[in-house]
């Protein structure tokens, strides 16, 4: 099958069409175990077969129907049976760990970001395939997840275990309570964060944005919002190597953000910071 | 003598400048269409001029042509809204457009974060925003070389810091303005199929951190084959 120069040997036609119908987050349940490096020593490898229920296309759609040289190979995740809890995260799009498949066979099937293999596209082709998704809208949520779980930017461990997390906790406090607190935080579509010259080094002046709605920030006031946060930063737990801004905290909509603001900082997820515990 | 400096302050109760610089230049802001209708009337008695607007009472903005019925209360809580775009057309720091009103750099950004804005002073960066945006020539560089050029010996962007807006607009003429300014607004997007705002998420969360527990059932390698490499 290979070429001299070690690539393989182009597709047939029927191979061809039968690549051409798959699409990112498409799967197939056709084998139940997924293929992992579960040893190596010095003179060989150890390939395992874990279980799975199946396997998803996470590879782009164009990356997967178009066939040539170097691109050979499609790269696919297991699916897993979930627990509820994991269920419960995935759905509500609260974990990098894992991601939903709108179109499963079972309620509780979800798609494992934490194992990739590649299997190749003429595999790929003979392999009966499953619709994932009914939509491109629907779709982007797997890649959404996939950005979130290869692509996130990771903010150092003093931001994500202080003020990100004290952040994130205060907006859920306040969100269950309703109310005019509540308000200011519905109206904030993103929070982002600049770190001058960047947020890891001591010295750094760190400064915070706040994305808010237009039509949102009509149910509070700018000022009521500016109130918020100049409470709960004074409480943050603030490292003495980073400098706060003046205006530490900033309230605009993003018709008033400049392109280089929005370049310079970094968008906060706040529903999906990591847990590094503080001391661990 | 212009159109403008013959309207004088102390004949209504309306007033502009910002308190900072000391009070009124002695004008009153108004766009093209009130002054022309103004100097028709300016030897009327002050009767008639007490049809000046107040807040909550309608002004109108932009061109004859296109002229938008605006609010002063609409001013008002446009104030972060205009501050923005006039730092977006100028490239200006907060002191400069500070400067051009009057204020001080820490005024100008108290107002974009919420700060009660007196309605004279809304009335100034709503004028201030529509001369800006009327000149704009679409890039940094060219308005703020135009706002540099002079005029009979006075700058543009003195003109406009004595509060003559109208005199600087005319002087100016109308720029090409933004070169995205013609595209169509974005449709909103549909929901994506999870909870759409963060909040939702945020609060849908467990107690406990995501990833602390065993989320996934243990892996069970189910067949091994080893390759010999060497």
């Amino acid at each position: 099958m290979a070429d001299s120069d070690g690539s393989v040997e182009g597709l047939t036609d029927e191979e061809m069409t039968a690549l051409s119908a798959w699409r990112q987050g498409d799967y197939t349940l056709q084998w139940a175990h997924f293929p992992v490096v579960s040893d190596t020593t010095e003179e060989d490898v150890e390939i395992g077969f874990d279980s799975a229920v199946g396997w998803v296309a996470v590879t782009q759609t164009c990356d997967i129907v178009n066939y040539g040289r170097h691109k050979d190979y499609v790269t696919i995740c297991p699916i897993i049976e979930a627990d509820d809890r994991l269920l419960k995260d995935v759905v509500n799009g609260v974990t990098p760990a894992a991601a939903i498949l709108e179109l499963r066979e079972q309620d509780h099937h979800v798609i494992d970001l934490g194992r990739a293999a590649s299997i190749h596209k003429r595999a790929l082709a003979h392999l009966p395939r499953k619709d994932g998704f009914s939509s491109d809208m629907s779709r982007s949520v797997l890649q959404q997840s996939l950005e979130r779980r290869f692509g996130r930017f990771a903010f150092p461990d003093w931001l994500s275990t202080g003020p990100l997390r004290q952040l994130r906790d205060r907006a859920r406090e306040k969100h269950k309570s309703g109310g005019p607190v509540g308000d200011i935080y519905k109206a904030i579509d993103e929070f982002r964060v600049r770190g001058n010259p960047d947020l890891e080094s001591h010295g750094s002046a760190i400064g915070f944005y706040a994305v808010v709605d237009p039509e949102k920030e009509k149910k509070t006031t700018r000022k009521a919002i500016q109130g918020e946060f100049k409470a709960l930063s004074a409480k943050f737990d603030w490292p003495e190597a980073y400098v706060q801004e003046d205006e530490f905290f900033t309230v605009m909509t993003l018709d008033e953000m400049s392109a280089r603001q929005l370049r310079e900082s970094h968008s906060v997820d706040l529903d999906f910071i990591s847990n590094v515990k503080p001391g661990s | 003598m212009s159109a403008l400096q013959r309207v004088k302050r102390s004949s209504y109760d309306w007033t502009r400048g910002s308190s900072s610089r000391g009070g009124s230049l002695g004008y009153i802001l108004v766009d093209d269409n009130v002054i022309e209708r103004l100097t028709q009337r300016a030897t009327s008695s002050s009767e008639t001029l007490k049809e000046l607007p107040t807040i909550g009472t309608l002004l109108k903005s932009g061109t004859a042509s296109r002229a938008n019925v605006i609010t002063v209360s609409d001013e008002q809580r446009n104030v972060p809204a205009y501050l923005a775009t006039i730092k977006r057309i100028t490239g200006f720091s907060w002191e400069k457009i500070g400067v051009l009103l009057g204020c001080t750099r820490q005024t100008v950004y108290n107002w974009t974060q919420g700060e009660a804005v007196k309605p004279e002073n809304a009335r100034q960066v709503a004028a201030l925003h529509e001369t800006i945006s009327y000149v704009d020539r679409g890039s940094h560089a060219e308005t703020v070389a135009l706002l540099e050029r002079e005029f009979g010996g006075r700058s543009l962007l003195n003109v406009i810091k004595d509060g003559e807006f109208a005199v600087a607009r005319r002087l100016a003429g109308k720029g090409s303005g933004r070169p995205t300014s013609t595209w169509t607004k974005m449709q909103p997007q549909k929901a994506s199929g999870r909870q759409d705002h963060w909040t939702d998420r945020v609060a849908a969360q467990i107690e406990d951190p995501v990833d602390d527990g065993a989320a996934f059932v243990p892996n069970k390698i189910v067949k091994k084959v080893r390759f010999k490499l060497k």
